[in-house]
């Protein structure tokens, strides 16, 4: 695209206007400061201890030497992004999948379908999503949501609680209920910062559209022979069906995403660029 | 003697002394099993101890009857504190704030019910002299403005106004230019569309006649009003060729090369049967 528009360096100014609000709620039922340092402290004892050796043995590090057409491409955009360069991992998978892991010093993660597949422009978006959850500080917050969760279910099992006196339901149903109203408050915070990583990458990758929308379509579909076929104005109509289901259920059953549907957030992000645009 | 010999000596002595302590039990138990079954009165002390053990286990039904029935009460009040749990999870879940910014007609219903509440109140309020009408009829506006987003609800839209004597610049001219629009006939549509925007103080709060409204100013040179105007369309309904296409040209008119890029490559997503065809 001719008369691209540049990045200025401050990604901060394309997060999704809901993200501080639904980042406080996250915190707010996140118990404590304290037990979050804590959570986290497990998770650099632990996690990382067990699963960084995987990924180094079992994948593919890249570098100037392996895949540096990949290495070059990441450290472009990292420098875009003012930031540091993270290490990326090449794995083995059918699916199409990018990711950023870890905490402190976070990895992103590429699977060989997604780089056998997408185009040069389609894989600097998906890489740049990554940078951008780096960047914008979500690592953090991924990590706690995880771990909270995963402490919930253990504490159900293992701590005996009495039944709450007056409401006939025990300990272990209360931790359930509990643990289900905090998974649908982290997928809420997974799916904002999904909508801002995707105005991100895309003010990164200078507002090419097609290339991100193409990306997103095929890591949803999981195809890229369905990505090619899908008609871009039938696809963002869907969300028109989806929101004709009314029924508490029907709602439910779209706030437990913890990433958005794909024809809602196509449309967002058109509707970011046009907007970009006019500014 | 040697070492080794000193203990076998000791344990021979054990030996014997458990061995006769042994014996003397199985005698004893001998003579009691004898004394057991070969009297009369042992067989009395068995159909004793049987009436017995009926009596006690009548009592031990009867207990466990009521404990059940009990249980089953108690599980059944827990499963139902739990559904009700569960059903607060899902309503307070379903009505969270939406994380898009396109019109859909679901949102549009759920801003009409509140509206209607807030009108409600507000007249309440009125009576008691804590809000002036002015807040009641700008109530009324964007109930008569949001109900005008529902598809094919004109008629409804007319019956807002003439509920509550509305005579906003909506009342007045907005819903005139949605009837014109209705009808094709686009010279009243945009004469009505552009009373309303200067008696709303050059403001479109509604984005189908903002759609005009910014034609309008487009044609007549004002591109940098037209983009103003054009902004709340784009939000609302960003998979509308036409919007993108009028964004376009007031691009063009005002020499925004990276705006007529990116619409036009939008424009031809939006076009485009498949993504395939897209160049």
């Amino acid at each position: 695209m001719e008369n691209k528009k540049k990045l200025n360096g401050n990604i901060f100014q394309y997060v999704h206007p809901q993200e501080q609000e639904i980042t406080e709620r996250l915190k707010s039922n996140l118990i404590s400061d304290e037990y979050c340092n804590q959570l986290l402290e497990n998770y650099k004892l632990f996690e990382l201890e067990t699963e960084l050796p995987d990924y180094i043995g079992k994948c593919l590090e890249v570098n100037e030497i392996q895949l540096p057409q990949i290495y070059h491409m990441t450290l472009e955009l990292a420098e875009k992004l003012e930031m540091e360069l993270p290490t990326v991992f090449v794995f083995e998978s059918y699916y199409f999948n990018v990711s950023a892991e870890g905490l402190e010093k976070p990895w992103i993660q590429i699977s060989t379908k997604t780089l056998e597949n997408f185009e040069e422009d389609e894989l600097r978006f998906v890489i740049a999503r990554e940078l951008c959850h780096i960047k914008l500080g979500h690592m953090k917050w991924e990590v706690l949501c995880e771990e909270f969760a995963k402490n919930i279910e253990t504490a159900a099992q293992f701590v005996p609680l009495p039944p709450i006196p007056g409401a006939a339901i025990t300990g272990q149903q209360a931790f359930d209920l509990y643990g289900e109203r905090f998974k649908l408050i982290s997928a809420n915070w997974n799916r904002i910062s999904e909508y801002t990583v995707d105005r991100c990458a895309l003010a990164t990758c200078d507002f090419n559209i097609r290339p991100a929308i193409m990306a997103i379509l095929k890591q949803i579909l999981n195809s890229s022979m369905l990505a090619q076929s899908v008609s871009l104005l039938s696809f963002l109509k869907q969300t028109d069906a989806i929101m004709s289901f009314t029924t508490n259920a029907a709602k439910f059953t779209r706030v437990d995403e913890v990433t958005p549907y794909g024809p809602f957030r196509l449309k967002e992000l058109i509707s970011f660029a046009s907007l970009t645009g006019i500014e | 003697m040697a070492f080794w010999e000193i203990g076998k000596s000791k344990d021979k002595n054990n030996e014997q002394t458990s061995n006769d302590a042994s014996e003397s039990l199985f005698s004893t138990g001998k003579k009691k099993l004898k004394g057991l079954t070969n009297t009369n009165d042992s067989k009395k002390t068995v159909e004793e101890d049987s009436t017995f053990i009926d009596k006690g286990m009548d009592k031990i039904k009867e207990k466990s009857l009521q404990a059940t029935g009990s249980a089953i009460k108690l599980s059944g009040l827990a499963i139902r504190k739990v559904y009700e749990a569960r059903l607060n999870i899902v309503n307070e879940f379903s009505n969270v704030k939406n994380e898009w910014s396109f019109i859909d007609q679901d949102t549009v219903r759920k801003d009409i019910e509140k509206l209607q509440k807030d009108l409600k109140d507000a007249r309440s309020d009125f009576k008691k002299d804590k809000v002036s009408i002015g807040v009641i009829n700008r109530i009324s506006e964007r109930l008569a403005i949001t109900t005008s987003l529902l598809d094919d609800s004109l008629c409804t839209c007319e019956k807002v106004i003439a509920e509550n004597d509305l005579t906003t610049p909506f009342a007045l001219y907005g819903v005139k230019s949605l009837r014109a629009i209705e009808k094709h006939d686009m010279n009243d549509a945009i004469s009505y569309a552009m009373s309303y925007y200067k008696a709303n103080g050059f403001k479109a709060d509604q984005p189908q006649i903002a759609f005009y409204i910014a034609q309008n100013l487009n044609e007549n040179g004002k591109y940098n009003e037209a983009l103003n105007v054009i902004k709340l369309v784009v939000k609302s309904y960003p998979e509308n060729i036409s919007v993108h296409k009028l964004l376009c040209t007031i691009h063009t008119n005002t020499g925004n090369k990276f705006g007529v890029a990116l619409e036009s490559e939008i424009i031809s997503l939006l076009e485009s049967s498949t993504m395939s065809e897209v160049v």
